[in-house]
């Protein structure tokens, strides 16, 4: 077990270092001009361009660049803007020429709103999916299986920024329902935190919970009809033991396989979240940082999200172990 | 007769006649309506089982035997199912009785084990824990005497080291030993009556005469009635003391099983014991199945429905084969004999025409 979390890290690390990689090809790729976003009046002579790079150190070679870039996760580094000489701590992910201001320090800002929106918001469309697809599976057939079915197709036939801005403007400023969304760090606060994202998560949550419902809905039908479920049903035990203890149970495995795939799209799904609900999280920085040119930030926020996945996926396989004795993790 | 072994029939203790009846089912009927029209699944089957007894019920997939079988547990989705006629089980009548009545008898006074014990026990569950449970919800003791109850239980079906087993996931398991905790579990409560849906199936024929044996011992032990479904008539032979042949959701012959199989009275019991293969005759030989293909339920034939089978329709006059349906008559001058055939003398025509040609 050890020896397979510790490979899986291993794994997980080469994986990170290749997604830092391609982050800083994309970087120097990708058409982009820093020094001329500084000096951004018409009268900036192309020598003056130049100067301003020089100082960056953007004129050494692009190898010599990629060392120092490494060096700086590893071990962080000095940047020079505009003739002062910043410190880039450890982990540098990079420097905002815009900001001034470290990328791993925006970061470290934004991330905790993005995992607090995401784990509120996880639990609402677990508990929801749970519940519809299990309520939808034992009523098959039926006016409320038809129902759940229905609602669990429309909803996602509607974008999702569209939906949850409707959502935003109906249940949140029309009708306030729900409290106005506000991210307090939940070390200081924990109620303020909960408060503040209640209404992030009920939406967020509602609305992912639809294809959830539709999968957790088929896996319970293939699971009531097992045999196993006749064989509890058989033991006489009643049918809520049947249903949750047996059936449920043995729905867990691929039910979390699913999850822990969605985490990625949790992330993407973060940039409109956020936006609509004036959040700052890793989604705004991005999207921030992109209509700036600020390619830095746009490379950290996109290490941070492999590293994100990559750990989503590892905790997702060792739970699996934990629920499905069939697999041995080693 | 290959498939008759005497020995093992002898082996089997001597029928006590005034054993109490522990199920009696009386024209029994289960319907499905479907989309394409109600399945007649079983349409009218009646038979009793004494505690300490063996009925097998055979027949061919579709007859019926695992359908009524379902039916005495109230496995059927009620809401899916037509059912009439009457199942009393241990006094109890349970047509028509409510999912609390059908809770409080599975596993306390009726058990079944089912023929995949792969599929049949729960993959994320620890054998111990699945049979403690079956225990515990009939039984108001704590977890720890629960578990001690499972493992003995499984002491006693013949799985070795029952303490380490008990811990273990069915994966870990032997499709043998699987069926053996099958069977820890079904009788874990010591119900008066087990079902037995085609228990040695899915199992090498080695490991099945080790299961059937367990059974017999079991059943000697535990004084409980069984219902042994099957197709197979060699373990008809091994462990049943009566035998119910089932076609198209009827009884057809009944008798015990060494009468029934060695001088069958009907047709379709004719054609079962044609089609077992003989370990001594000549293997380019074919086959000798039973000509045609079982009836739709959805749509039964007219008359008798084994009509459109048989050969032997055209020696009852009048066609009456195709239009009218026999009644399950006491064979003349023998005693406890059921038979569903028109058919006048068959005793003569088993004997004449059928016996000379099995192996």
């Amino acid at each position: 077990m050890l020896v397979y979390i510790i490979r899986r890290i291993l794994l997980m690390i080469s994986v990170v270092f290749a997604a830092v990689t391609l982050t800083f090809v994309l970087f120097f790729l990708a058409p982009n001009d820093p020094a001329g976003a500084i000096c951004a009046s018409p009268n900036c002579s192309p020598a003056r361009i130049a100067e301003i790079e020089k100082s960056m150190g953007l004129d050494r070679p692009k190898v010599q660049q990629y060392g120092e870039y490494m060096k700086g996760i590893v071990a962080g580094r000095d940047i020079t803007s505009g003739g002062f000489k910043y410190r880039c701590d450890a982990p540098c992910l990079g420097w905002s020429w815009i900001q001034n201001q470290s990328a791993t320090d925006m970061v470290k800002l934004a991330f905790p709103v993005t995992v607090s929106i995401m784990l509120g918001g996880v639990v609402v469309y677990s508990i929801l999916g749970l519940l519809g697809g299990v309520i939808a599976a034992r009523n098959r057939g039926n006016w409320l299986d038809r129902l759940i079915v229905a609602i669990s197709q429309f909803v996602p036939s509607i974008p999702y920024y569209i939906l949850a801005l409707l959502f935003y403007l109906y249940l949140m400023v029309l009708h306030p329902i729900l409290p106005q969304s506000d991210y307090t760090s939940p070390f200081d606060n924990p109620v303020a935190w909960a408060t503040g994202l209640l209404g992030v998560w009920f939406i967020y949550g509602v609305i992912q919970s639809t294809a959830y419902v539709r999968y957790v809905r088929a896996l319970m039908i293939d699971s009531l009809s097992g045999d196993f479920v006749r064989t509890a049903r058989s033991k006489g035990l009643s049918e809520r033991k049947v249903v949750i203890n047996h059936a449920l149970r043995a729905t867990m495995a691929p039910f979390l396989t699913l999850v822990g795939l969605n985490i990625a799209a949790d992330l993407s799904g973060a940039v409109f979240t956020e936006s609509i609900f004036g959040l700052n999280g890793m989604g705004r920085l991005a999207i921030q940082s992109f209509n700036q040119s600020d390619l830095q930030v746009i490379s950290a926020v996109v290490v941070v999200g492999a590293v994100v996945v990559s750990l989503g996926n590892l905790i997702v396989d060792l739970l699996y172990g934990l629920v499905d004795p069939r697999v041995k993790l080693n | 007769m290959s498939v008759i072994d005497d020995a093992a029939q002898s082996r089997r203790p001597a029928l006590d006649p005034d054993a109490p009846v522990v199920l009696s089912v009386k024209d029994l009927q289960v319907q499905f309506p479907t989309e394409d029209g109600l399945v007649n699944a079983v349409n009218g089957v009646t038979y009793d089982v004494k505690l300490g007894q063996t009925l097998a019920i055979v027949g061919e997939s579709g007859s019926g035997k695992s359908v009524s079988s379902m039916a005495v547990m109230g496995l059927h989705d009620m809401k899916r199912t037509r059912m009439s006629g009457s199942i009393m089980l241990d006094g109890q009548e349970l047509v028509g009785a409510s999912n609390e009545t059908f809770r409080k008898l599975r596993s306390e006074t009726v058990a079944m084990i089912f023929q995949d014990p792969q599929s049949s026990l729960h993959p994320f569950k620890r054998i111990g824990a699945q049979i403690a449970e079956a225990y515990r919800t009939h039984h108001k003791v704590s977890k720890a005497v629960a578990m001690k109850r499972s493992v003995e239980m499984l002491d006693r079906v013949g799985i070795p080291n029952p303490q380490r087993r008990a811990k273990q996931y069915p994966h870990e398991f032997s499709g043998g030993m699987r069926q053996r905790a099958m069977i820890a579990l079904g009788l874990v409560n010591d119900p008066k009556l087990l079902i037995a849906d085609e228990p040695t199936t899915a199992l090498d024929v080695t490991v099945q005469a080790q299961i059937l044996d367990l059974l017999n011992d079991l059943q000697r032990e535990f004084g409980s009635a069984i219902i042994m479904i099957t197709h197979d008539l060699a373990v008809v032979a091994e462990v049943s003391d009566h035998v119910l042949v089932m076609y198209a959701g009827r009884g057809v012959e009944y008798g015990t099983t060494k009468e029934v199989l060695a001088s069958p009275r009907h047709p379709y019991s004719w054609g079962l014991l044609s089609s077992v293969p003989s370990l001594t005759s000549d293997p380019a030989q074919p086959l000798n199945p039973v000509r045609g293909n079982p009836p739709s339920l959805l749509n039964l034939p007219s008359g008798c429905s084994f009509n459109p089978r048989c050969d032997f329709k055209s020696r009852v006059p009048g066609n009456k084969c195709e239009t009218e349906l026999p009644d399950f008559m006491p064979v003349p001058g023998e005693k406890g004999r059921l038979s569903r055939c028109f058919l006048a003398e068959p005793a003569e025509i088993f004997a004449t025409e059928i016996a000379p040609n099995l192996e």
